[in-house]
């Protein structure tokens, strides 16, 4: 096996600072919206929110912090986030399969309702076809060939895992771009819903920021076992998107 | 499981207390520093029971209990499946104390039915250190149908609790079971001013392989209850099932659910296609008990073609 320049590189970026440079680099191309995982079709259960006349009345800000931050910290850290970690660690190591597959089986085990799970499985396939061509590199292979043979879920988080690792992205800052990412998708959702404007979006946005690096903290030394996440009120709504007639987002 | 632990066994600490607990739930186990400490007598509770079928009904082969767990002789009361016994697990006390452990392990042999609940809501009081940590394991057989729906749990003041359910079936058990989660104690004001509330849920097939987990981890003092979306009662109905394909089971349960003012009811299709989950969330005790039992019923006529029976409770 070809070793990858900086495979192993999280903590050790004084030994070459261009490798972490550009690690961070590849962050923020994995992190943009305009990279083709077709993630700008998620709500992450806002839509539902909005129909079901939750967010109606006064407060609207409050309301959409409170949401966003509580399906970020309780969420997508613990889950995804966990579930990332879990990945890029067992890839820094060179790649070891069975772990980042048990961290995979977990994290599809771990999310509940049916429209959530095929929206990590669908956004993670479209990542990992588009990593096989514009990020070839020999640690993806394996876990990528079990993917496609239907042997493991393919969550996004886990792909995205193994591909910072290969990249030399940090493992904090791949969780906490991970995070960064899912939030401006979410508030780019709510603009489309025509919850609140441009301007307000990247407010919100930036508002949750310091609760990202908390939780990523918290959560980017964590174990296998300890993926999972609660957020009942989401949960009912991701449910209840699930039967609605009218819509806009695939979750 | 009964004949192989050894007396000794379960006294061990191992035994009764849920392994790789999460730091924030590890940080809380200290001990106590008056009174009974963990461990001792009237401090863990065990209930071992195996239930098999045995001519045309289902009966317990096999029983251990130490208090403050006990039960009584199991009643028939479905009319519809009088083969069917209805276990109601009791625990001596008010509720559960600090630094309480409590383990429960209950099979359910091939071709056996059983229903599982309590007798009334189970209080967890405030704790001033350590916490209470509560194990049940499941087990069901090959064409089993086991039923596990306690009360609600009612978490006070300050209380700490942490809850691993684990249940192990055969991919042609039928498994229904429930938890819901109150506020506190409503008549004293409590709403969600405990400390931690966690409780974990995992099924698995008999190889370990993993069907699905979930988990309600609410730590409102300190992370606050944002996660509820301003709803009092949470409350989840898991059927795991191979008998009704998963979609046409969400489809027949969506039917036949009704609306309700202040519920929320959610259904979907659980992983590994392994049966379907409906999430409660509720402003009131009352109106999610009764959409609980509404839910309960449902499911078993979807899956049995009979009705949920009177449970003889207050």
């Amino acid at each position: 096996m070809i070793p990858v320049r900086g495979a192993r590189g999280t903590q050790d970026s004084g030994r070459d600072e261009y490798d972490g440079l550009a690690g961070q680099l590849a962050a923020l191309q994995l992190a943009d919206s305009a990279f083709p995982s077709g993630r700008y079709t998620l709500s992450h259960g806002l839509e539902a929110l909005a129909q079901s006349g939750w967010l109606d009345g006064p407060d609207l800000w409050t309301k959409l912090l409170d949401v966003l931050e509580g399906y970020l910290r309780f969420g997508v850290a613990t889950s995804d986030g966990v579930a990332l970690a879990c990945a890029h660690r067992a890839t820094g190591r060179g790649p070891d399969v069975s772990s980042i597959v048990e961290a995979d089986r977990r994290l599809h085990a771990a999310k509940l309702s049916r429209e959530a799970r095929e929206a990590s499985t669908r956004t993670g396939r479209a990542l990992l076809r588009t990593a096989e061509s514009a990020f070839p590199n020999p640690h993806l292979a394996e876990y990528a060939d079990r993917v496609l043979a239907g042997r493991t879920p393919g969550n996004h988080a886990v792909v995205l895992g193994v591909l910072t690792a290969s990249l030399s992205v940090p493992r904090l800052f791949a969780v906490a771009s991970e995070l960064h990412a899912l939030a401006a998708g979410w508030v780019s959702a709510a603009t489309r819903l025509a919850l609140i404007d441009h301007r307000a979006a990247q407010a919100l946005l930036h508002e949750v920021h310091p609760a990202i690096a908390r939780a990523s903290r918290d959560v980017a030394e964590r174990s296998v076992t300890e993926i999972g996440g609660c957020t009942p009120h989401l949960d009912v709504m991701s449910m209840q998107h699930e039967e609605a007639e009218l819509r806009l987002f695939a979750s | 499981m009964i004949a192989g632990v050894e007396s000794a066994g379960r006294f061990a600490p191992g035994h009764y207390t849920p392994d790789n607990l999460p730091a924030e739930v590890s940080a809380m186990a200290g001990g106590l520093r008056c009174g009974l400490d963990v461990g001792a007598a009237g401090k863990v509770g065990l209930l071992e029971l195996s239930l098999a079928r045995s001519g045309p009904a289902t009966r317990v082969v096999a029983q251990y209990q130490r208090a403050p767990l006990y039960l009584y002789r199991p009643i028939y009361v479905d009319p519809a499946r009088p083969d069917m016994p209805f276990v109601y697990v009791q625990q001596s006390g008010d509720g559960l104390v600090q630094g309480d452990r409590y383990r429960i392990d209950i099979t359910c042999a091939s071709g056996a039915a059983a229903h599982i609940t309590t007798q009334a809501p189970t209080k967890v009081f405030a704790a001033r250190s350590d916490l209470v940590t509560q194990m049940v394991n499941l087990h069901a057989g090959a064409g089993a149908f086991l039923e596990y729906l306690p009360d609600p749990m009612i978490p006070c003041r300050g209380s700490r609790l942490f809850q691993r359910l684990r249940i192990t079936a055969e991919s042609t058990a039928t498994i229904i079971f429930g938890e819901t989660l109150m506020p506190g104690r409503v008549a004293h004001g409590e709403s969600h001013v405990y400390d931690t509330y966690w409780a974990e849920t995992a099924v698995l097939r008999p190889d370990e392989t993993l069907l699905f987990t979930d988990r309600l981890r609410l730590r409102p003092l300190l992370e606050g209850v944002g996660s509820l979306g301003g709803y009092d009662v949470i409350a989840s109905l898991y059927l795991v099932t191979a008998v009704v394909d998963p979609a046409a089971l969400v489809s027949e349960l969506r039917a036949r659910d009704v609306e309700r003012p202040d519920v929320m009811v959610g259904f979907t299709e659980l992983p590994n296609g392994c049966g379907v989950a409906v999430r409660v969330l509720a402003r009131t005790s009352a109106t999610a008990r009764h959409a609980m039992r509404e839910l309960w019923n449902a499911a078993r006529l979807t899956l049995m073609g009979l009705p949920a029976p009177d449970l003889r409770k207050g």
